[in-house]
């Protein structure tokens, strides 16, 4: 589903990635780790073509790095969904528009919208709060509403960035349950992460980088 | 759904960048109020310009030998050219009746015999009543058997000529100026817009917009930018022109329909400019 084949990448000048070659499951969910400055962002953006190597290719399902035309690279990311540590909502609308967004902007018609939206804020136990503004919630709520955007169009696979980066250790929890969640209902999910305390509670596979390289 | 969400989406950029849109929006006034006043002056001077051109005719004297007879059959070869609109034939005869309305006395009197020669008036059609069209067709008609000599106002319509010239170029190149001004700021202010923005365009991206939904709003914005600074701008002349008519000069004419190119010309100006802002900045997000 997500195959990594000799990927070498520069960006600037510089070598961020060497050699990297992995595969990711259909429903897996891994862990991405190592230390900042790794390389474990890069790969993520390689997967939503955000970058693009310049030896070896990534293969997401049907579209391959060597050959997706500009155009094609929006489809491709309507079936992935994106989490960050600095969540990137918009402060200038709503919980529910946040998450709307994702749809408005694919072309999804209204009542649609409102179905799907209501449904992942369901999901991620925020529906009460869908006419409050960023800024006036919590940073775990605050994740939930960017990881409800990331799974509105029911995508196959969550890239998660440092997720709990910025969050608490409780409120990590919160977050990783959630995550766990979406991955039973069948979505795969990649997540980014260096805490040691997220790695050891929770045991799935660890993709470990360092220097831009994979190690074993 | 889409379309609304992307004209609320133009709008909104609007409020992002208030400062520079109100700037450009008044420069686009601005250059398209200079566009509406010369287009006023030029209606105008051109009317002035036609109606004391619709004065000027050539004056085509014969040989003294030439009789009535002759006179005619050159009427007739002048009327066939394409420059000529009318050829009225004076006789002698009218001829000096003519001077004696102009000059008070019968040339009998003066002269004890009419030396006065028969002449042909030759008026031209209005695409001809120019200095170059006028010199080729008198060359023209010095060449033609019996003419003597062809007379008209020369030097008057030279100088129309030459400052009419100076008078449109002139204008041209400041309205050009003004255009390439009020581009520069458009692309400026939607580059502003662009960066503004930069968090909606990225999250736009992630969650898989297509490259025309993204540009949408800022070309929409430009076309906002130039329809209303263009149609404010076309209040203004109209205002202008009422105030003209009157309190200086209850002849002015109206700019009539061109008046609406400026709307044209602002909603050309406000996407183009966006166009090749949003296809400089948009990749650097």
């Amino acid at each position: 589903m997500i195959e990594f084949y000799n990927v070498s990448t520069r960006i600037r000048e510089q070598m961020i990635l060497k050699d990297v070659t992995f595969r990711l499951v259909k429903g897996e969910f891994a862990f991405l780790t190592g230390p900042s400055g790794a390389g474990k962002s890069t790969i993520l953006r390689h997967i939503y073509m955000d970058v693009m190597p310049d030896q070896g290719m990534v293969i997401v399902e049907n579209y391959n790095s060597a050959k997706i035309k500009e155009k094609e690279i929006p489809m491709l990311r309507r079936k992935i969904g994106v989490v960050f540590q600095d969540f990137k909502l918009l402060p200038d609308r709503n919980v529910f528009d946040n998450v709307a967004f994702a749809l408005r902007v694919t072309g999804v018609k209204g009542r649609e919208i409102r179905r799907r939206v209501m449904r992942v804020l369901a999901e991620v136990n925020l529906g009460h709060k869908r006419n409050q503004y960023p800024a006036s919630l919590s940073g775990g709520e605050q994740q939930r509403v960017a990881i409800a955007r990331a799974i509105v169009n029911n995508p196959f696979i969550i890239l998660a960035d440092e997720p709990t980066g910025n969050l608490d250790a409780a409120t990590s929890l919160e977050i990783m349950q959630i995550l766990e969640k979406i991955n039973r209902q069948g979505t795969a999910i990649l997540m980014a992460t260096h805490s040691q305390e997220i790695l050891e509670t929770f045991g799935h596979r660890r993709i470990i980088v360092r220097d831009g390289a994979l190690r074993p | 759904m889409s379309f609304w969400f992307t004209i609320r989406e133009g709008f909104k950029g609007f409020r992002r960048a208030r400062l520079s849109t109100s700037l450009t929006i008044i420069s686009i006034f601005f250059s398209h109020l200079m566009i509406g006043l010369f287009l006023l002056a030029t209606v105008n001077f051109s009317r002035w310009v036609d109606t004391f051109k619709n004065r000027v005719e050539l004056e085509v004297f014969l040989e003294p030998g030439a009789d009535d007879n002759d006179a005619q059959v050159l009427a007739r070869q002048v009327r066939a050219m394409p420059e000529v609109e009318q050829v009225r034939y004076i006789s002698k005869k009218q001829a000096a009746e003519r001077f004696e309305k102009e000059f008070g006395r019968s040339v009998y009197d003066v002269l004890q015999s009419n030396p006065l020669p028969t002449s042909l008036i030759v008026h031209l059609k209005p695409a001809y009543r120019n200095a170059l069209s006028i010199d080729r067709l008198v060359r023209q008609l010095n060449k033609m058997e019996d003419v003597d000599e062809v007379v008209y106002p020369q030097r008057v319509i030279a100088l129309i000529d030459r400052y009419l010239n100076v008078v449109y170029i002139g204008g041209v190149t400041v309205l050009l100026l003004l255009l390439i001004i009020t581009f520069v700021l458009i692309y400026n202010t939607i580059r502003l817009t662009i960066y503004a923005r930069r968090d909606i365009i990225e999250v736009m991206k992630l969650v898989g917009a297509t490259k025309r939904f993204i540009k949408r709003p800022f070309l929409i914005e430009g076309l906002l930018q130039g329809a209303i600074g263009s149609v404010l701008a076309i209040g203004a002349v109209w205002g202008v022109s009422l105030l003209i008519r009157d309190h200086l000069y209850s002849g002015l004419l109206p700019v009539g329909t061109p008046i609406w190119s400026l709307l044209v010309s602002g909603l050309l100006i406000g996407y183009i400019s966006a166009r090749f802002s949003v296809a400089k900045h948009l990749k650097e997000i």
